[in-house]
């Protein structure tokens, strides 16, 4: 069974949702546009409050290199472009504000069937650039960015991630399972992209077996090669993704082309394949609602700007009182302090939680055990960044380092002493990036 | 028997003696000429070793003072008798530095300003300020972690009520804590017998500062109308007063619809 080599952890997988199909959420009365649902600059807006959009529309433009346009998830009317809203990625961001007609109607060209086989390479990545998207896995980084690697980077692996380790989660579990083709055919259009002697491969958690299967059987015919691979967290990260599959390592500091591959989120694939087959932009995904403390748990396809509150509502509401809401997966993603939060092109899943035991669980002093160390993926010490973050000595902290770590938060998992150790580490981020600025 | 207790005791007082005797030879031998004008600094000198006024150390500063004669030196924790007795020691005039003590502009209590949520993590101002602006929903409130606190070495911080407090018969104005906050809530200010200020830094819409904070600045100008010497400007809807034309009538205080401008009374004779 293939596996990455260096550390990694296996919390409980609580894949509550695995066996629900996706349904989908009627779009709410008011929708909140987020300008920054990716990495890099906020998108910058074009309309105007009071104009009329129609459902696809280009409502905000890219600001610079590392910048994903954003679209009218509805069509409607604009009520404000400069809305303050909390960002599920931990922030505050300006928001547009739409007020849905209930037409639904798309915008020009939109949602129709293209022949897009005889396009060239140019074509395909403009189509993808002009549709916004970014890595839905959660990191939103913009894809035309990503599919474009700088020229003297050779890309001879291209990898589909539908490793999904992250416990709750089954939002890519359920697309393969529900929609393989189009899966197949968003891979095919990336992989034409790149050279002919590309090496394709479609990486599966081993506790997806039925999505193994099908994935399998709807590959036949095709170069790609479905693999599967060990269930441990954090199988999905680019990384270790590309270690299980090539074995390659990247050192400290390099990314994924410095190594010749390319890895991208199942959502992600889907998304494109929409984007150039049918010209639609990104602006509804599918989610898992899940956690304990809802009384439905669901697996959503939603529309993008959608809040909490209706998702939340139309699973029926809360079994209980909840002190955890989690935007993402539990290792990963963010706490929020509202149900009134809309959802991005991100949100990969909405965790409803009582956690008992949250005030209970206090820092102790580090016992030098080692375990996360063990753990780390990375190969870092993390009880070491602790250590200088807590007595102010960040930037005795080897930076590189530093930003080597992903912030899984396995070291977090399975410390004893419930020390926040991911919590020092971006910590330590931010006061190094302070002392620079 | 005799013997048994002899032996120990002339041994022990031969050897104290020998130590004794040492230790004086040794400590004559290696003396350090001090210049009796730097420990006559030094007694003089606050003695906190805080490092404000750039040197290593009191020890250091006087070191420094007398070794340069900079005027320009200047221990901030220093009164104005305690410059000028310096000053008298050394011959010369002091430059010196007006008195200032530290001022937290906010008022937002747990009382009146909207929290975000229960905060469970590290207690640092800093490790808070990164998910959503930290304990409070205001993006400009003190977040009452005590980040500034650890900085202050003249015991002049509390936390009281979710902010932080100045105690100001300590604070001796040497400005450490400034830069350990995150959102810029402590300024110095000179000090004033009478000293009104705007403890807000809200520089949000009136209607959304009122939603997040009932004591905040709403921008409603007032205190702008109100003053007679015109000291107060209200700018991106948050008002400040000129301290250096604040003629302390209080007028500005008792037209402030929010109660976000406060009164201080300074010991200018500190």
């Amino acid at each position: 069974m293939r596996t990455f080599k260096k550390g990694g952890i296996h919390p409980p997988e609580n894949k509550i949702t695995a066996d629900v199909p996706i349904e989908t959420l009627p779009t709410p009365h008011v929708l909140t546009v987020l300008l920054s649902q990716h990495l890099g600059k906020p998108a910058k807006p074009i309309v105007q409050k009071g104009e009329s959009v129609k459902k696809g529309q280009l409502i905000a433009e890219a600001d610079g290199f590392i910048s994903a346009h954003v679209h009218a998830p509805t069509s409607g009317k604009i009520t404000s472009v400069d809305e303050r809203s909390p960002n599920p990625a931990g922030q505050y961001s300006q928001a547009i504000i739409i007020e849905a007609d209930g037409q639904e109607e798309w915008a020009e060209g939109m949602n129709i069937d293209i022949e897009y086989a005889s396009f060239p390479r140019e074509e395909k990545l403009r189509k993808i650039q002009d549709a916004g998207i970014v890595g839905m896995g959660g990191a939103g980084f913009p894809s035309h960015v990503k599919l474009n690697p700088p020229k003297d980077k050779k890309i001879d692996t291209l990898i589909l991630n539908g490793a999904e380790c992250e416990p709750f989660l089954t939002p890519d579990y359920r697309l393969l399972m529900e929609e393989p083709e189009r899966v197949i055919k968003g891979l095919e259009i990336v992989a034409s992209l790149f050279g002919e002697d590309l090496k394709v491969y479609i990486g599966i958690e081993q506790n997806k077996p039925r999505a193994i299967r099908i994935m399998k059987e709807r590959s036949k015919g095709t170069p790609f090669e479905v693999v599967s691979l060990k269930t441990k967290y954090p199988q999905g990260s680019e990384k270790q993704l590309i270690n299980a599959l090539t074995g390659r390592t990247l050192t400290v500091g390099q990314l994924p082309f410095d190594a010749g591959c390319l890895v991208h989120n199942t959502a992600t694939i889907y998304a494109i394949y929409e984007a150039v087959a049918k010209n639609k932009p990104l602006i509804e995904r599918v989610l898992s609602v899940s956690g304990m403390s809802i009384k439905n748990a669901k697996n959503l396809r939603a529309t993008i700007g959608t809040k909490i509150t209706d998702i939340v509502e139309y699973c029926g509401g809360l079994k209980e009182e909840i002190n955890q809401l989690i935007v993402g997966g539990p290792m990963m993603n963010k706490s929020q302090f509202t149900l009134d939060v809309p959802i991005t092109k991100t949100t990969s899943g909405i965790l409803l939680i009582n956690n008992k035991e949250l005030d209970r669980l206090r820092e102790m002093a580090c016992i030098r055990c080692g375990k996360c160390v063990d753990v780390c993926p990375q190969g870092l010490q993390p009880w070491r960044f602790v250590d200088l973050a807590q007595n102010r000595r960040t930037d005795e902290i080897p930076v590189n380092m530093l930003n080597d770590c992903m912030e899984c938060g396995s070291c977090t998992f399975v410390c004893p002493a419930r020390r926040d150790i991911v919590h020092w580490i971006k910590y330590a981020k931010a006061m190094n990036a302070r002392r620079k600025g | 028997m005799l013997n048994s207790i002899f032996i120990p005791v002339i041994t022990l007082t031969v050897t104290a003696l020998v130590l004794g005797i040492s230790i004086v030879l040794v400590s004559k031998k290696f003396h350090v000429d001090e210049d009796p004008l730097v420990e006559a600094v030094v007694k003089l000198l606050p003695g906190a070793n805080c490092g404000a006024c750039g040197q290593a150390g009191c020890s250091q500063f006087a070191v420094t003072l007398v070794a340069t004669r900079d005027p320009n030196l200047a221990c901030p924790a220093l009164s104005a008798d305690g410059t000028e007795q310096i000053g008298a020691i050394l011959g010369m005039e002091l430059s010196g530095m007006k008195p200032v003590i530290c001022t937290v502009k906010c008022q937002g209590t747990t009382a009146v300003a909207k929290q975000t949520a229960e905060y469970h993590g590290i207690m640092d101002c800093w490790a808070a300020k990164q998910a959503f602006h930290g304990t409070k929903v205001c993006p400009y409130a003190c977040l009452g972690l005590g980040s500034c606190l650890s900085a202050c070495t003249y015991d002049a911080m509390r936390i009281v009520d979710g902010i932080v407090e100045i105690i100001e018969e300590n604070c001796v104005g040497c400005g450490l804590c400034i830069k350990e906050c995150p959102v810029n809530v402590l300024e110095l200010q000179e000090k004033k017998p009478n000293r009104y200020l705007v403890a807000c830094r809200s520089t949000d819409k009136g209607a959304a500062t009122k939603k997040y904070c009932e004591v905040g600045c709403i921008g409603c100008k007032k205190c702008e109308k109100a003053c007679p010497a015109e000291a107060i400007t209200v700018d991106n809807f948050c008002a400040v007063i000129d301290q250096s034309i604040c003629t302390s009538c209080g007028a500005c205080i008792e037209a402030c619809p929010t109660h976000a401008i406060v009164l201080k009374e300074d010991n200018i004779r500190y």
